[in-house]
């Protein structure tokens, strides 16, 4: 048997549930939150990742770039 | 063998049962594909089905996929991938696990984009993961993006081809110009049948030479030289002469191409061995021999007398497939990888070789 890795992912169904518990379903869907990497605004529609960045939670948009600096470069990349 | 069928004639359907479960549990990687469709099937009852075959469908495509690339060269791709849906995490949960990245996954009209953001987000760990932190940052897009773009090829997923170049491998681009030209090395590379069997498979091995050693400049330059090399080797017209052999602290290899009809007229394998003679003498590690068509004999041969003349040790079976030429032809071609037998007293000339 082969090592696994884990990639942890949110289904489009379970994204307002998620969002929810995380908090910041209604700053998203006011538009209030960006992207940690371009820092363009981040609605339900355009959002691409979630991830905990110091003592917050912040996310990327779902532009195939802004993900993959967040999933190569790690969320270390995107503090502050 | 009879204990199993007493057993089965004693216990009947619930022992044949139990063994079916057992084989299916034994080798679950293998019937994730099956799977998938059965949970496709139930796509449609419920969320948690339709959950279950995304799940199912991009673990199975990538990782049928992963084992074909470790099969070919062992562990360039080692892991499996494991696509965990996270239904209910909390903020106090999410906070404390530091590293933890959620990546959004749509429902099935989404499928091209959703295979490329779990490919793109597997590869850095799961493609040449001892090697990665020693390549430099283009370099490691590009291998990814030709391993996607292989991966998406191998399931034929013309759709998702398309948005990887254009939503993808495009505006990557645009903000780092030498990918281009790195992608376009790699591509050649997998179109002649190099990239996994010498490349990925050399990078491999830089990872597991360097060890633990902190990630330098001189790690990354290496690797981009090698890349490079690679090229002049992959874009030689035939009967050009080029530089043949790489000597990096740590990639050290000959790349012979058995094919040159004045150098066999005139002496027959014999230039070939003496060049892996003097590639010993010089204390590279490794040579390919490589050859086509009706030249594959020729190269088997080169591999065999050299190995019997203590030069170095053929590793694995010959590689046979089949690859495009630098002049756009598909051609049968041989791969030999021969690791070299190099001893500290060994003069660089050797002496002159008499072919049997």
């Amino acid at each position: 048997m082969r090592k696994r890795v884990e990639i942890k992912a949110i289904y489009d169904q379970d994204l307002e549930q998620v969002l929810m518990n995380l908090g910041i379903l209604d700053k998203l869907i006011a538009g209030e939150i960006n992207c940690a990497v371009c820092d363009c605004s981040v609605g339900l529609d355009n959002l691409g990742s979630i991830f905990p960045s110091g003592n917050d939670i912040r996310v990327s948009c779902d532009s195939d770039k802004c993900i993959r600096i967040v999933t190569t470069k790690g969320v270390a990349s995107c503090n502050g | 063998m009879d204990d199993v069928l007493g057993w089965l004639a004693q216990y009947g359907g619930w022992g044949f049962l139990i063994i079916v479960l057992l084989i299916f549990a034994l080798c679950y990687e293998k019937f994730e594909k099956p799977v998938a469709k059965v949970y496709d099937l139930l796509s449609q009852v419920s969320t948690r089905w339709r959950r279950r075959a995304i799940k199912t469908e991009i673990q199975s495509n990538i990782n049928s996929f992963s084992r074909s690339i470790d099969k070919e060269v062992p562990n360039t791709m080692p892991y499996n991938m494991e696509l965990k849906f996270v239904t209910d995490v909390e903020r106090a949960e999410l906070l404390k696990t530091k590293n933890m990245i959620l990546v959004r996954i749509r429902d099935r009209k989404h499928d091209d984009k959703n295979i490329v953001h779990a490919m793109l987000a597997f590869c850095p760990v799961g493609v040449l993961p001892t090697s990665r932190i020693y390549l430099d940052d283009c370099l490691g897009d590009a291998i990814d993006f030709t391993v996607t773009r292989k991966l998406l090829s191998a399931t034929q997923h013309q759709s998702a081809i398309t948005y990887l170049h254009r939503e993808v491998i495009e505006p990557a681009i645009k903000e780092k110009p030498d990918l281009d030209n790195i992608c376009r090395i790699l591509d050649r590379f997998d179109d002649q049948g190099l990239f996994t069997k010498v490349v990925l498979r050399e990078l491999r091995d830089f990872g597991a030479k360097v060890g633990s050693r902190y990630p330098t400049e001189t790690h990354k330059s290496e690797t981009r030289q090698f890349v490079e090399y690679m090229d002049v080797i992959a874009k030689r017209q035939p009967g050009e002469k080029c530089e043949t052999s790489f000597n990096g602290n740590c990639i050290s290899m000959i790349f012979l191409m058995v094919g040159t009809a004045d150098k066999l007229a005139t002496k027959g394998i014999t230039g070939y061995l003496q060049a892996i003679q003097w590639a010993r003498g010089r204390g590279l590690g490794r040579v390919y021999i490589a050859a086509r068509d009706s030249l594959i004999s020729e190269a088997e041969r080169t591999a065999y007398l050299a190995q019997k003349r203590g030069l170095g040790k053929i590793v694995g079976k010959p590689k046979i497939y089949e690859a495009t030429d630098i002049r756009g032809l598909r051609r049968k071609n041989v791969l030999i990888e021969m690791q070299l037998i190099t001893s500290p007293f060994a003069p660089p000339e050797q002496g002159k070789l008499i072919e049997d």
